[in-house]
């Protein structure tokens, strides 16, 4: 009678635990292909022939070491989405801990499967035109993907399990038989390891008050810390082909400063545009704040004071490119992130966002500033003029407003976006 | 029946919420009661076998709530404060999955979800409702089955007043049929003609009320005074 009912509670949450790992696979699905097109296309399939290669021939642990991290990062995004209630409602349900808890495992992994299967796809292509044992790779796949998830998943006692999930997801992508075996084993220890129990309860961290004029900066910088650095990888990308672009052609030094504006501004546009929308979504406002006594210029200026700061390091770049073209944009910087603090309060309605709208309408002021410099001194003048706008922008935003639009595309923090 | 033999829980070292307490939840409906942050939310937690106690154990109807794991939990329903439900599972997912635990139909998932309004969302996942339609989904799922005990954190928050009529409703009709029903609430009047037991914590011990007065007016001030702890 037990078994039957232990037996009937684990397909219950076996179909539950599916169905999710299904759904975050299919949401991971469309940025997976989207990505491997996209590269496969700019990059051509030789750069991916080479890589692996280069990767394999490096011999073990390079290639699991290089396959570990990328499941385990697929892992860490997805398993905050299946995991969530575990310490909550979901535990409270006719079921053991420990089967739960397996079954997110297989959740985690099932939603790695499209990163797992453009592995898999890429190794079979790859090893056409060189040779490594594809066929021990691809049957460790399925093993990394829940050795990774086992090495995310919220238990009370981690470390250990962390360490042997970790170097079970290594061996497993060694490509070699006997390494994956081992693999296997560690796997298997760390579900043995793994504390069934969960419980989110954390000691209280004791944060330093915030001085009232640095309130909203430091809670901003709260809202996004490390996401800071992720802002600079696009822009240097683009700076890159700049660079790219003048160490290639032979152009004379007018040109090359428009060109190191037209990238460095496209960079800049780019990084404050990512910003915004990410505290936008990080940092809603919050109406409770507005019956403060602050006014709307002063949370304005709070708001592009943190952007300012926040741009400095993505001009050091641009700097180095060319320090004549650097003044134009540092000139239009207040400008530019005046705007996208009236941008996070008037891209209510829009389903693109803050970055979108920054980035189009950014665009057109560095292609501007590009081809005529001294209209970065216009954008400076007009600089109490955009500061109006947005307090205007602040003034009138409806901060209780629900909209379903909103929420469905980028109001939930828990949407692959955030 | 709820018993928490010398049951010990604290968030961390530094605080015990709970020392040793024993006691037992019986049928009828508890009130449970006391200030903000006393561990009232925590004590319902403890009961639905959502945190597990540092020292003790908590037995439903005899079985351990964590060494019988499956057989305690059958016998609970649980609505919490916070509706913390996994974003990717649609509503159907959920009363599907609460269905097949409890043994219980589809129909009376599809019932449940009928109860609260919810048949037009169902087949949206929990990231795509609004916190009020979150709420009310947790509702519907311990609405599906037979328990014998139902634990209800805040269960009229947020709920507009003919859902709250339906909600009292079907809470009396799980008291009058012998189910021990337990009740967070700060506002005591809906639950005053109903309540026969009252449970409050106050410095890491549990005290109870087996037995309120009749009169409505002597109940209302005894749970007004341990509501204020």
């Amino acid at each position: 009678m037990a078994s039957t009912l232990s037996h009937r509670t684990g397909w219950a949450f076996f179909l539950f635990h599916l169905r999710v790992g299904t759904r975050l696979a299919l949401r991971l699905l469309i940025p997976v292909l989207s990505a491997v097109f996209f590269f496969f296309y700019v990059l051509r399939p030789e750069f991916f022939y080479s890589l692996i290669d280069a990767c394999f021939r490096l011999g073990f642990p390079v290639p699991g070491i290089v396959s570990t991290l990328i499941g385990i990062g697929t892992a860490a995004m997805a398993a905050p989405r299946v995991c969530l209630g575990f310490d909550g409602w979901l535990r409270h349900l006719p079921g053991k801990a420990s089967v739960q808890r397996r079954l997110m495992a297989v959740a985690v992994g099932i939603a790695q499967v499209p990163i797992l299967f453009v592995l898999a796809a890429l190794v079979l292509v790859a090893a056409r035109h060189t040779e490594f044992p594809a066929a021990a790779y691809i049957c460790g796949l399925p093993f990394l993907g829940l050795a990774s998830a086992y090495s995310v998943l919220p238990s009370r006692k981690q470390k250990a399990t962390r360490m042997l999930a970790a170097a079970s997801c290594v061996l497993v992508a060694s490509a070699n038989w006997v390494y994956l075996l081992a693999g296997v084993l560690l796997a298997a220890a760390a579900d043995v390891a793994l504390d069934p129990v969960y419980s989110s309860r954390k000691r209280h961290r004791i944060r330093r008050y915030l001085p009232t004029s640095l309130f909203l900066l430091g809670i901003s910088w709260r809202a996004l810390t490390f996401r800071l650095i992720l802002a600079y990888l696009k822009p240097l990308l683009i700076l890159g082909l700049t660079s790219i672009f003048l160490s290639n052609n032979e152009i004379d030094q007018a040109l090359a400063r428009a060109a190191v504006r037209f990238g460095g501004g496209l960079s800049l546009a780019m990084a404050c545009g990512y910003l915004a929308a990410k505290l936008d979504l990080r940092r809603p406002p919050w109406s409770w704040a507005r019956s403060l006594p602050w006014s709307a210029g002063w949370r304005i200026r709070q708001d592009a004071e943190f952007l300012f700061l926040a741009m400095v390091p993505a001009l050091i770049p641009i700097g180095l490119l060319s320090l004549q073209a650097l003044w134009p944009l540092c000139a239009a910087l207040p400008a530019l992130t005046l705007h996208a603090a009236a941008s996070m309060r008037s891209t209510y309605y829009s389903r693109g966002g803050v970055a979108r709208k920054i980035l189009i309408e950014g665009s057109l002021g560095v292609i501007l500033i590009s081809l005529v410099p001294w209209s970065a001194g216009l954008l400076l003048a007009a600089t109490p003029i955009f500061f109006s706008l947005a307090a205007r922008a602040e003034q009138v935003q409806k901060v209780s407003r629900w909209d379903e639009l909103r929420h469905l595309a980028v109001g939930d923090p828990l949407v692959w976006s955030s | 029946m709820i018993e928490f033999h010398a049951v010990s829980f604290g968030y961390d070292d530094q605080e015990t919420i709970l020392e040793s307490v024993d006691f037992r939840i019986l049928p009828g409906l508890t009130l449970l009661v006391g200030p903000n942050g006393c561990g009232k939310s925590t004590l319902l937690k403890l009961a639905a076998g959502v945190e597990i106690p540092d020292k003790g154990r908590i037995t439903v109807d005899g079985f351990d709530l964590w060494k019988d794991e499956i057989a305690a939990r059958r016998k609970l329903a649980y609505l919490p404060e916070q509706t913390d439900l996994t974003p990717y599972a649609s509503v159907k997912d959920i009363v599907r999955l609460v269905c097949r635990l409890q043994g219980e139909p589809a129909e009376s998932g599809m019932e449940a979800l009928r109860f609260f309004s919810l048949q037009e969302v169902s087949a949206r996942t929990v990231r795509e409702l609004s916190l009020g339609q979150r709420r009310r989904a947790v509702f519907a799922a311990a609405l599906i089955g037979r328990q014998t005990h139902v634990l209800l954190d805040e269960p009229l928050e947020g709920m507009d007043r003919k859902i709250s009529g339906s909600i009292l409703a079907w809470i009396r009709r799980r008291v009058e049929s012998g189910t021990s029903v337990v009740v967070v609430s700060h506002s005591l009047e809906p639950f005053l003609d109903l309540a026969s037991q009252a449970i409050t914590v106050k410095q890491g011990h549990v005290l109870t009320f087996d037995a309120l007065p009749e009169s409505p007016d002597e109940k209302l001030t005894t749970l007004d005074v341990m509501a204020k702890g």
